[in-house]
């Protein structure tokens, strides 16, 4: 193989680019970029702030009802488990009653 | 009618200036997507996506740099948005390839892309070099193409991709080194 031979061709394809002209714009380019952006435009529907912030109260009230039904849940089940091993200290004596 | 006056009922949403926008620089951005993707339908969907964006977001243009800088900008960060993508799409092709064999089939290193506007005496080495551009580095392409299908300087390209031009000197040095060495390969792999 000749080295020469080798670089010319690499050279050669390296400036294959030299006098190339632009290419046709599609047709239709600007009809279907109008479509795209109404259609992006249609797509963004700006919320109004108030709308926004009363969407944004109510999430914030329905965690806080969720936190104290989850708080109350817990202390109920202590609160039933306490009152079962008073129950069952008056019925069987403190010393014979089961352990909860 | 001046720059200016163009943004200026962009902004207002003007479907006239919205066309005169692309009659003035369709071109630019069909052919810099097109030498970036090489391949046509993937570059008309990037230019389609251009000028949709430019329309809705023309508020954010400041007017600090020329439109067709602007429309540069845009067309590069989609078109390079849209390669990273086919990327990820082609890595997950691999992953089915060795699951199976027979259905997802790996791309295979040949010539082609044709580019319209080449001269025809040219038209099979610009599809090797086309192939050999497809394998640079993002930010040499992108230099590589402004630079020889563009026809841009190195200081509207510096403008245009945010660099110095210390940097486009060194992106196009580094492109054209690597792509001597692909062509270097590829003549000993198919010529001889």
């Amino acid at each position: 193989m000749n080295q020469f031979d080798k670089e010319k061709w690499v050279e050669d394809t390296l400036e294959s680019l030299s006098g190339s002209q632009r290419a046709k714009v599609p047709d239709g380019l600007f009809e279907n970029a109008m479509r795209r952006a109404a259609f992006g435009r249609a797509r963004m529907v700006r919320m109004p702030p108030a709308q926004l912030w009363s969407v944004a109260a109510c999430a914030l009230v329905l965690i806080v009802a969720n936190l104290f039904i989850c708080l109350d849940f817990s202390d109920s089940g202590k609160k039933a488990s306490s009152s079962k091993e008073i129950f069952a200290k008056e019925y069987f004596g403190a010393s014979d009653a089961p352990q909860f | 009618m001046s720059e200016h006056e163009l943004i200026k009922l962009l902004r207002n949403n003007d479907p006239t200036a919205c066309k005169m926008l692309v009659e003035r620089h369709g071109d630019l951005v069909f052919n810099t997507a097109l030498g970036l993707l090489l391949h046509r339908s993937d570059a008309e969907d990037i230019a389609q996506e251009v000028f949709a964006y430019a329309f809705q977001s023309v508020e954010k243009f400041r007017g600090e740099a020329k439109v067709s800088t602007w429309l540069y900008r845009i067309t590069l960060s989609k078109s390079l948005d849209f390669l990273k993508a086919k990327k990820r799409a082609k890595r997950f092709g691999f992953l089915q390839s060795i699951y199976e064999p027979e259905g997802a089939k790996l791309a295979v290193d040949k010539p082609h892309f044709q580019h319209p506007g080449v001269l025809m005496e040219h038209q099979e080495r610009a599809q090797i070099l086309f192939l050999a551009i497809e394998k640079l580095q993002d930010n040499q392409k992108t230099a590589f193409v402004l630079h020889k299908l563009e026809d841009l300087s190195y200081t509207e390209i510096a403008e245009v991709m945010a660099l110095s031009l210390a940097s486009v000197e060194s992106l196009l040095f580094r492109a054209k080194q690597n792509l001597r060495q692909y062509l270097g390969n590829w003549y000993e792999q198919n010529r001889f």
